[in-house]
């Protein structure tokens, strides 16, 4: 039976590290009454994630009710913009794009289209626009997350690619803060980096690239003249690797790639992308940020999470002190938020 | 693609899959066929286990009562001999009552005719006998086993009145009047002997139990 608790609990896992914030409720005003951080140094088993979320709610009888946000392997975020949107009613137009233009198989994958200045669900029969954002991963993958949320003791009432909910975080945060320049948010992981780059709170590029972490170790190996990539993956990972010499030339093909983008869109909408914003990483990899911001010559953006979280109508309890949670917070924070646009921003034609 | 409600909230696409999720309704469609059968079970097996409960008892009952047979059939045997004889007794009783219930008892009847004779009668012989004879009382009747007590008196009288007043006596005695008989007086009187002029009767009665059969 599911369990009707008065506390709600949202969940954040990823490869570095899962994050768990209890809260007094779900419907608002909501506080953040407690936070937690699990980092995740290798394998970790479903009791041990029991134990950790013990500490926040009651997960002994399972089928707690959480919102949990993952991300999963081949997970896909595109920008697409379509001549009408109207047209996607058609299933056969719609199916065609995915498989032509986006390369999404729609039957392997959970799909999910939204509106790219809002992120509300796009639907054909009701608006028309064209900028759209496709984001999803495969079905299969998505199982298997909820599966392994399932066995922590949870009940996702939702199950979220947090890269959205984050990306939907930061878009809110531009807008309530007055950003005026450009934004670039790279995600990496270690099989992918997504890169966006947005302007005063919405999305004007997307980028994904098949190339993560684990592109650094083959790298990383020849520079270090290591066996093989396994201990250079170790030392990678572990927390005395000084990579104050070799940092810039392990993300020489990240750095690239960061200002290819850059190039090409201060070329097209000759703008520039003047702060960057670095989600996920743990602490003992923020070389990377710092390296990458050197290397790019932009400055990273420094979220306040306090006034931001009290302009969505969340309350802080006595507990958290949000003073010390880094950037990689804004995934769960993003997760708890609920962002309406502003009336004079939504778009209907 | 995802099933995506209109409610969702801008940046918040669900891709919960419904289908695979534990059954949290609230009381589950499992649980009850479960319980269904969970509880058809018990029936059949408290049932079961109630038939041979009764089946257990009523074989310890068989054995309790073997063996009370087998430690009562010695007495048991004893007791039957004792019937045996009982019957045996009984059927003696029995011949002996009926013996006893005779209309007419020979002492008894000897006695009560020396009391009502006259003077001038003498008797030269008195019989008592009890005769079963079968009877038809009409064409079409079956035929009935009765028994007949004959009283047969021989005797001798100078004159006839004597013989007719000796009947009259005889007939007014408690001798013929005995309780469910019907009776009947045949009489035969010979031709007077010349040399001694005496008259040679005899007197038949006979006592026949009144009511269909009777015997």
């Amino acid at each position: 039976m599911l369990r009707s608790n008065n506390k709600g609990l949202f969940v954040d896992i990823s490869e570095f590290s899962i994050l768990a914030a209890r809260t007094s409720g779900y419907k608002a005003p909501v506080t953040i009454e407690a936070v937690s951080d699990f980092p995740v140094e290798g394998d970790y088993t479903a009791k041990d994630m029991r134990a950790f979320l013990g500490e926040l709610v009651d997960v002994k009888k399972g089928n707690y009710a959480a919102y949990c946000g993952v991300y999963p392997e081949n997970r896909f975020v595109r920008y697409h913009e379509v001549e009408s949107g109207v047209r996607l009613k058609n299933k056969g137009v719609l199916r065609k794009l995915l498989q032509s233009d986006l390369e999404i198989d729609a039957e392997t994958n959970s799909i999910s289209i939204l509106n790219a200045h809002d992120g509300s669900l796009f639907d054909p029969t009701r608006n028309s626009a064209n900028q759209l954002i496709f984001c999803g991963a495969p079905t299969a993958v998505l199982q298997e997350s909820q599966d392994q949320i399932v066995s922590f003791g949870l009940l996702p009432k939702r199950l979220e690619i947090s890269s959205i909910a984050t990306l939907g975080g930061l878009c809110n945060y531009m807008q309530l803060s007055g950003f005026k320049s450009s934004v670039m948010y790279v995600e990496l992981t270690s099989h992918v980096m997504h890169i966006f780059v947005l302007n005063k709170g919405k999305i004007d590029m997307i980028r994904s690239l098949k190339f993560g972490l684990d592109s650094l170790f083959p790298i990383l190996q020849n520079e270090l003249g290591l066996k093989d990539e396994a201990s250079a993956k170790k030392l990678f990972q572990s927390n005395t690797f000084d990579v104050a010499e070799i940092g810039r030339k392990l993300l020489r093909e990240v750095i690239k790639e960061l200002q290819a983008v850059s190039g090409y869109y201060e070329v097209q909408t000759g703008l520039n992308i003047d702060q960057i914003f670095m989600s996920m990483l743990p602490t003992k990899l923020s070389w990377i940020p710092s390296t990458i911001e050197n290397a790019l010559g932009i400055d990273p953006i420094k979220i306040e999470f306090d006034p931001w979280l009290e302009n969505l109508g969340i309350q802080i309890g006595n507990r958290v002190d949000l003073s010390t949670l880094g950037p990689k917070w804004l995934s769960i924070f993003s997760l708890i938020a609920e962002f309406s646009p502003k009336e004079e921003e939504v778009v209907y034609e | 693609m995802s099933n995506q409600g209109d409610l969702q909230p801008n940046w918040h696409p669900n891709f919960r899959i419904e289908s695979t999720l534990p059954d949290t309704r609230a009381i589950h469609m499992t649980f009850i066929i479960k319980a269904f059968l969970y509880t058809a079970v018990l029936i059949l097996a408290a049932f079961v286990l109630q038939r041979e409960y009764q089946a257990y008892l009523l074989r310890k009952t068989i054995s309790d009562l073997e063996l009370q047979v087998e430690k009562v059939s010695s007495a048991d045997r004893s007791r039957l001999q004792k019937s045996e004889q009982f019957r045996k007794y009984a059927l003696n009783i029995k011949e002996l009552q009926k013996f006893f219930s005779v209309p007419l008892i020979a002492h008894e009847s000897v006695v009560e005719l020396s009391s009502v004779k006259p003077e001038d009668l003498i008797f030269t012989s008195i019989a008592l006998s009890e005769l079963a004879v079968e009877i038809k009382r009409s064409p079409k009747s079956r035929p009935e086993d009765i028994v007949l007590f004959k009283l047969k008196i021989s005797g001798n009288v100078q004159d006839l009145p004597v013989l007719t007043q000796f009947k009259r006596e005889l007939e007014n005695s408690q001798l013929l009047k005995p309780s469910g008989y019907t009776v009947v007086i045949d009489e035969n009187i010979e031709q007077r002997d010349v040399d001694t002029g005496i008259i040679p009767f005899t007197l038949i009665i006979s006592l026949e139990k009144t009511g269909k059969g009777s015997k």
